[in-house]
């Protein structure tokens, strides 16, 4: 579409200045170590729980949602999570909850995926006070009730919510999802390489993500894109290199 | 935050019992788990603190790899259900149908160890349909398929091209149409695969394996894989396989050309020519695999004739490295195996040349099996809605679990990486484990010296 090719080509211009994806910089196990050491007694037994659900994460993200299950099952079966203090139940559910819910997710079961990832949002802001990396982790989750209103039809809703992501990350705005804060200081707190990058592997995805609607929707997706794009914060973020 | 140990002095974990144990050198201890197909490298004393569930002085990085290698677990693990159950799931979850077709029951040779009666039956007109009807249904039937894979078997599959090339457009469109990705191989004496046929077959058929068997060098090979009109077979083989290895395009095809030598008490002498013959054509760096495999019984005795199988697993280490030495692209450790054969996925079935129907590829043609009951059903007599779910060895998986299955796999180390061999075989009272189970611990010192140090180092050898 013509009136697009604005967007597209500066989506190319963006993946040429940004070399390394947000993900390849978060390096989130390395801090995930932090955590254990800061808060679990016994690592050994957290490092099994963590290794099964991270295996079972890469099956679900193939589609092999019975083997993905049967790992969840063995990274609990051993351990009493009864006898577990308040924040290593709380570790040991930052970890399990949020790929319940992608599981949940790839299953179609979009309202069980989209309280799971609330509840991992509110998990996020209980640690991120003392491990800010994790607010990134916190932002992941918005976006991911983004993609699950994407999946399920609710284009509108996740405009608004991407809306939110997009001021909070290019503007530095504190926004609100439902109770849960967004505070930007987080974002000082961690690389400013990691918030662009986040910015334009959002974007992608958002562009990606019209291409798999129908017309009209993908339309309205792009234009709101388009308008992302054309903001003049965005501008200003695009002068600087990006990485 | 506060924080408190409620696991003090309680040791959740064990060593792997699914584990092999290889030595290099003075100071390296290598660990290969059969649950994760991965080796862990330790330094003797590192070795030593694993040996003896020494966790607490392992370095953590190390206890993690051993973690997530599955070479630690739960102590209270079951790891032969968790094994049994990783099997049974990976065949739920499979998305491919497999399909094999024995398009005609004939064959030009007449090789001794050879269980099948070949006769000139093809698959008819009818028959034909039948096939697309069957793989029709069951595609519409169930919606969570991602892949049709064809295996074009024989007898001698080439014998009935015709029958290829009609059901091939056919199945290929089912497959389009529920939007599958579509694959076929072929098992092939290799005798009417010239140059021709071949791309004929990759490019407008979309086969994309071959395997084909050559037992030893001419002299060898001769004696045993001759023509029923008594000519011999392995230079008219050869060069079929040299014209296709040297097409120039030959690398743009994508296509894995594998050769197997079935080796006995007669032949086992040729192996290393045969290896010598085909790297000096060249051949050696365009085949996606050679190896060797022992004669097996075939209904009939050929098993007897046999190297023992240890011996074999002796010769069959020096071949392995002998081929890695001449540059061949040879796999030295096996990985993880959930599904040992078509026979335990409930979903695969074999169609031969009298419209019968299997699901293993060791009985069609077999007179011995005549009687055995292993026909499931036949094309002619079967609607394509029958699914024939009552089938001989699906349950294999529970027969081990429960130490029923007339084999050693219960209390089987390897068990991971072979998946009980042939079911069928164990329950004849035939030995059946696989030569890999005796040179193990070979094979993963070699695949370690290896990567550290390049198939260079064979040249010392």
């Amino acid at each position: 579409m013509k009136k697009f090719d604005n967007l597209y080509s500066k989506l190319d211009q963006l993946e040429k200045l940004n070399k390394q994806k947000y993900k390849e910089q978060l390096k989130f196990d390395e801090h995930v170590n932090e955590m254990i050491n800061s808060v679990c007694l016994n690592k050994k037994v957290f490092l099994f729980y963590y290794e099964n659900y991270q295996k079972a994460l890469e099956h679900s993200r193939h589609g092999n949602i019975m083997t993905a299950e049967n790992l969840v099952s063995r990274a609990g079966k051993y351990i009493d999570k009864s006898l577990l203090s308040e924040d290593e139940k709380k570790l040991y559910d930052l970890i399990c909850v949020p790929i319940d819910a992608y599981l949940h997710y790839r299953k179609g079961d979009f309202s069980a995926a989209f309280t799971g990832t609330k509840k991992t949002m509110e998990l996020d802001s209980y640690f991120e006070k003392k491990f800010p990396i994790v607010f990134f982790h916190k932002i992941q989750q918005i976006h991911n009730l983004a993609r699950i209103s994407f999946r399920s039809m609710e284009v509108d809703r996740a405009l608004i919510i991407l809306k939110d992501i997009f001021r909070l990350l290019i503007d530095k705005t504190q926004i609100t999802f439902e109770d849960v804060v967004y505070d930007p200081i987080y974002l000082e707190y961690n690389s400013d390489d990691l918030r662009k990058s986040m910015i334009f592997d959002i974007l992608n995805d958002v562009i990606t993500t019209a291409e798999k609607h129908k017309e009209n929707e993908k339309i309205s997706i792009l234009d709101f894109c388009d308008e992302i794009i054309t903001h003049s914060s965005f501008n200003k973020l695009e002068t600087q290199a990006i990485l | 935050m506060e924080v408190f140990n409620p696991f003090k002095n309680y040791h959740m974990f064990k060593n792997s019992y699914y584990k092999i144990k290889s030595e290099v050198g003075n100071d390296t201890v290598l660990f290969y788990s059969t649950r994760s197909g991965e080796t862990m490298a330790l330094e003797s004393h590192t070795a030593l603190l694993y040996e003896n569930e020494n966790y607490d002085d392992l370095p953590e990085n190390v206890f993690s790899k051993l973690l997530a290698s599955d070479l630690i677990v739960p102590k209270e693990e079951n790891e032969l259900d968790e094994v049994i159950l990783e099997n049974k799931t990976s065949i739920a979850e499979s998305r491919t149908l497999y399909q094999v077709i024995q398009p005609t029951a004939n064959c030009q040779l007449g090789c001794g160890y050879c269980g099948q009666n070949h006769t000139k039956a093809l698959l008819n007109n009818e028959q034909m349909d039948a096939i697309v009807e069957r793989v029709k249904f069951k595609l519409e039937r169930e919606n969570n398929f991602d892949a049709l894979e064809i295996g074009w078997f024989g007898a001698e599959p080439l014998m009935a091209l015709s029958n290829i090339k009609a059901l091939t457009p056919r199945l290929k469109a089912l497959a389009d149409k529920h939007n599958l990705r579509y694959s076929s191989k072929m098992v092939t004496n290799g005798l009417s695969l010239k140059l021709n046929v071949f791309l004929d077959l990759v490019k407008n058929y979309h086969l994309s394996f071959f395997e084909i068997t050559l037992d030893g060098t001419e002299e060898y090979h001769d004696k045993r894989r001759f023509l029923k009109s008594g000519e011999k077979s392995y230079r008219i083989i050869l060069d079929n396989l040299i014209d296709i290895f040297n097409y120039e395009g030959f690398s743009e095809l994508n296509t894995t050309v594998n050769i197997r030598c079935n080796v006995d008490q007669t032949n086992h002498d040729s192996v290393t020519l045969l290896i010598d013959e085909l790297n000096s054509l060249g051949i050696h760096k365009k085949l996606s695999n050679f190896y060797v495999a022992p004669i097996h019984s075939w209904g009939n005795d050929a098993h007897l004739m046999s190297l023992e199988i240890a011996n074999f697993a002796d010769k069959e280490i020096d071949w392995v490295m002998y081929s890695l030495k001449k540059e061949f692209n040879t796999p030295v450790v096996p990985s993880r195996k959930k599904q040992t054969c078509m026979a335990i996925d409930p979903k695969a079935e074999l169609i031969d040349a009298y419209g019968n129907i299997y699901n293993c590829t060791e009985i069609s043609y077999v007179p011995a099996y005549d009687e055995s009951g292993y026909i499931l059903g036949n094309l002619n007599r079967t609607d394509p809605s029958n699914l024939l779910q009552e089938r001989p060895f699906v349950d294999w998986n529970d027969l081990i679990r429960e130490n029923k299955s007339n084999s050693p796999c219960h209390t089987c180390k390897i068990l991971p990486i072979c998946g009980g061999a042939c079911p069928k075989t164990w329950k004849e009272g035939i030995f059946s484990c696989p030569s890999f189970k005796f040179n193990m611990e070979d094979r993963i010192a070699l695949s370690y010296i290896i990567a550290q140090k390049g198939s260079e180092v064979l040249s010392a050898f």
